[in-house]
């Protein structure tokens, strides 16, 4: 049977009357010293290190100037680029990086291979076991991880 | 308390704002995110940023809502986050008290009946508070600390208004069986 209206509507009126008399908690004594020190230790940076609308009005137009430079000088950088692969003969420049390709599958096909001999080579009890152990500990893990959280964290 | 440096202008009169409000940016942020080291860290940065707006916020009467709302809107940005990071470990095996179940009448108890002080009281209130499962804690709290109602509640925390209201609904009774077991509202088993 799910609460009745009235009953909820008590237990509102009760909790909204207990949470409303709550006084305000005390902030810690170090809140203040550490906002000042925080104040300082930003007033002390260099303009560069602080937020771009704190900078020097010169130096944010340089920025801008210089951005706008580097976007132009990296979009004809792109266009040259482009223009000189179109240049290349690209069979002949394919070739090599083909063969390498080829070698490399061969050598991967091969340490396959390789890895299969040696799995059928276990037996299969010591398979299961390491199966089982990687489980185990899988789940010893989860529940240290699980168990640091409720301790560290959920309870504060 | 920490000299506030010369460089800063008006640093003596910010250390009169920051002294009015700090109690209430605190309270603010440790009743959100149940957590008071992150609370302070959260005031820390409100009232940096309280820093850089002075000059408009040192004779303004809104001065207390703005920072508030910065509060609020931080620390819900922080737990979204820390949320993010520990949804799983957190809501794991957190059981919700039977929706069935019968609650006994609940009122407020005496203090000096009940020998509590005021200050134990709101100790045992807000460690009550502190053990609800977060997903009933933070509703609750947005809801009868701050104000904000279920559609806003809602939508910053991106639950349906069904689930809002329901959490909100189980959180009021976890916690009202909490205060009766210490002794700051007593349970008439008779209703």
């Amino acid at each position: 049977m799910a609460h009745s209206n009235e009953q909820q509507d008590r237990i509102h009126r009760l909790i909204d009357q207990v949470l409303r008399e709550q006084p305000l908690r005390r902030a810690p004594s170090t809140l203040q010293s550490r906002v000042f020190t925080e104040l300082s230790r930003r007033s002390s940076m260099p303009w560069w290190r602080k937020s771009f609308g704190s900078w020097p009005l010169a130096a944010r137009a340089a920025f801008l100037i210089a951005s706008y430079g580097f976007i132009e000088f990296a979009l004809a950088g792109v266009m040259w680029l482009m223009a000189a692969l179109r240049a290349i003969p690209f069979e002949a420049a394919l070739n090599p990086a083909v063969t390498w390709i080829h070698a490399g599958s061969s050598l991967i096909s091969e340490a396959g291979k390789t890895s299969a001999l040696v799995f059928h080579a276990i037996p299969q009890p010591w398979l299961y076991g390491a199966i089982a152990s990687g489980i185990v500990l899988y789940v010893a893990l989860f529940g240290i991880v699980a168990t640091a959280y409720r301790v560290l964290y959920s309870p504060r | 308390m920490q000299t506030p440096p010369q460089k800063l202008t008006d640093s003596a009169e910010f250390a009169t704002f920051m002294h009015a409000y700090q109690d209430m940016v605190f309270s603010t942020a440790a009743r959100i995110s149940g957590n008071d080291d992150h609370a302070q860290d959260i005031a820390q940065e409100v009232f940096l940023r309280a820093y850089q707006n002075f000059a408009h916020l040192r004779d303004s009467p809104t001065a207390g809502g703005w920072l508030k709302t910065v509060t609020t809107r931080l620390t819900l940005n922080h737990l979204s986050r820390y949320r993010r990071r520990w949804r799983f470990f957190s809501e794991l095996s957190r059981e919700d008290p039977g929706e069935d179940e019968l609650l006994p009448q609940f009122t407020i108890a005496d203090t000096a009946a009940a020998s509590i002080d005021a200050h134990s009281r709101s100790m045992l209130v807000e460690e009550a508070l502190r053990r609800l499962p977060e997903h009933q804690r933070l509703p609750l709290v947005l809801f009868h600390f701050e104000d904000m109602p279920y559609q806003e509640i809602a939508c910053h925390l991106h639950l349906s208004l069904a689930k809002v209201k329901t959490d909100i609904q189980r959180a009021r009774a976890t916690l009202a069986k909490a205060l009766a077991r210490s002794g700051v509202v007593t349970a008439d088993l008779e209703h």
